[in-house]
């Protein structure tokens, strides 16, 4: 699962330490989600989506064999 | 990691919550801890029977590491108790959800390390000292056993 979260942030000039704080998780989880490494739970996604004011799908870039 | 709850706390009251709760278990830890010392040194005078002085060491030394561990830890959590911002931070830090999935798959990974050395150190151990086997084989029926009541109880839960 790709996701926008670097460039929703870059655009918004928040840090990774502010964005890790808004919704409740250690910067290291946002360095893991943006390299990909770690994919967001349901609720953390849905976190994430509503501090950048946009829909999950528009954050988080589902693949077709990942909904599969 | 905490064996005690499945979910991990939401918020900083939810978490207050956790830790009262494991404050308990520290205590029983330490009166684990006391317990196991005393053994060892009542249990050879009241019946008959002398310990090896090396087990005895280890046991005493068990329990003593039992004590301070627990007492390690009741300091701990009452002093992320008394300070709002430390217990903020310690929710973070042990209740990250990528750090909770890290954990699950650690002890995942470890649980079966345990299973297939129980087995290994069950079959050849066997050769040498039979109650080996009958000592492994039981733990791990008591591990798959466990397993199935806990996944029984939890699939009643979800």
């Amino acid at each position: 699962m790709q996701n926008k979260i670097q460039q929703l942030r870059k655009e918004n000039k928040v840090t990774q330490a502010e964005l890790a704080e808004a919704v409740d998780v250690t910067r290291q989880t946002i360095i893991s989600l943006e390299s990909g490494k770690y994919n967001a739970s349901l609720l953390l996604a849905h976190k994430i989506a509503c501090y950048f004011g946009k829909k999950i799908e528009e954050v988080f870039l589902f693949e077709e064999d990942e909904k599969e | 990691m905490n064996f005690w709850y499945t979910k991990p706390a939401r918020t900083d009251a939810e978490y207050q919550k956790m830790i009262q709760f494991q404050k308990k278990i520290d205590v029983l830890v330490v009166v684990t801890g006391i317990l196991t010392f005393f053994i060892v040194y009542m249990i050879p005078k009241v019946v008959d029977f002398s310990m090896n002085e090396n087990i005895s060491g280890l046991y005493s030394g068990l329990g003593i590491g039992l004590v301070f561990a627990g007492i390690g830890k009741y300091l701990q959590h009452t002093s992320w108790l008394k300070n709002e911002q430390s217990i903020k931070a310690a929710r973070l830090k042990n209740n990250d959800e990528r750090i909770v999935e890290i954990g699950r798959k650690a002890y995942q990974m470890s649980a079966t390390l345990l299973l297939i050395a129980l087995y290994f150190l069950g079959l050849i151990g066997g050769f040498f000292e039979p109650i080996l086997i009958l000592v492994m084989g039981g733990l791990v029926w008591l591990f798959l056993l466990s397993y199935c009541v806990a996944f029984f109880i939890y699939s009643k839960k979800m």
